[in-house]
């Protein structure tokens, strides 16, 4: 492996685990860790090879527990107990499944409500502020109305896109951060290393 | 030496490699591994916490076109090697009374 591939097989691994302004503090520490090895004589893959796996080195950053392969004990009488309590641990586990996808949907519904509210009311503010002009002709007051409504609407929407925008953040890092639970607690085992 | 015992000798290590001049990464790995093995990525997380710890400061220097990061130590971090100094007393009688438990 080179320095590039390196650098991003790291950052890689990084990318949904730890803050960004950390993501690139890491780094730029392990570059320059590569290139200060390369001055002091050791080629490329050797410096490289010298700093580790990148995937170890990310997770270590990122506080997530090295997995360790604990072999699998699986003979006949758990294999049948699995069959066996199909229906009970099935519905049970098909339960928290659903659970959980409720409540993502819910932290995607605020967000998704906003961009509809911010489409419909942009889209239907500049449509009756650009056919009011034709309403003039058939009355004053209907056309100036409907200019009006339809400018308060187009700044309506704009300002529920503005909201939306700036609360995406929010909402995105509240996703992230389910899904890291979920993943923490179901799929990874917890092998502490002493 | 013993990993628990060796991580919390680390930062002062760290801290004393800083003492006569300011030094970068690679440089402090190197001038703590003939004392105490240490590596790269261990030496990660002790550089962050003495900076959030204000017990070194950073500074960027361009060397060979590129910009190292050179640590300085701090009033704080001189203070904290005293301080870690003067327990060692403790840690000493700590030492003596397990070593007079075997002998006896």
């Amino acid at each position: 492996m080179n320095r590039v591939e390196f650098i991003k097989e790291l950052s890689n691994y990084l990318a949904y685990e730890v803050r960004p302004s950390e993501v690139h503090r890491l780094i730029e520490y392990y570059d320059e860790m590569i290139l200060d090895l390369m001055e002091d004589g050791y080629s490329e893959r050797a410096a490289v090879k010298k700093l580790g796996d990148p995937k170890q080195l990310a997770y270590e950053a990122a506080g997530i527990p090295t997995e360790v392969k604990v072999p699998r004990r699986f003979n006949w009488l758990w294999i049948t107990m699995l069959i066996l309590g199909f229906p009970l641990w099935g519905s049970l586990a098909l339960a928290a499944f659903l659970v959980l996808l409720s409540i993502d949907i819910v932290i995607w519904c605020i967000p998704f409500t906003g961009a509809c509210l911010a489409g419909g009311t942009i889209i239907g503010g500049v449509a009756a502020s650009f056919t009011s002009p034709f309403v003039l002709f058939d009355s004053f007051f209907m056309g100036v109305t409907q200019l009006g409504a339809g400018m308060f609407l187009f700044g309506f929407g704009l300002l529920c896109m503005w909201l939306t925008y700036k609360f995406s953040a929010v909402f995105m890092n509240m996703h992230r951060n389910l899904m890291r639970i979920i993943r923490r607690n179901i799929f990874q085992r917890k092998v502490v290393q002493v | 030496m013993d990993s628990q015992l060796k991580k919390g000798l680390i930062e002062y290590c760290v801290l004393a490699s800083l003492v006569e001049i300011d030094s970068y990464g690679y440089q402090i790995v190197k001038e703590i591994h003939p004392h105490l093995e240490i590596t790269e990525s261990t030496l990660y997380p002790i550089l962050k916490r003495l900076e959030t710890n204000k017990k070194v400061s950073t500074y960027s220097k361009v060397h060979n076109g590129r910009l190292r990061k050179y640590y300085h130590l701090t009033d704080l971090g001189v203070a904290s090697i005293q301080k870690f100094l003067q327990e060692w007393n403790d840690v000493e009688a700590v030492h003596y009374y397990i070593k007079r438990s075997v002998e006896e």
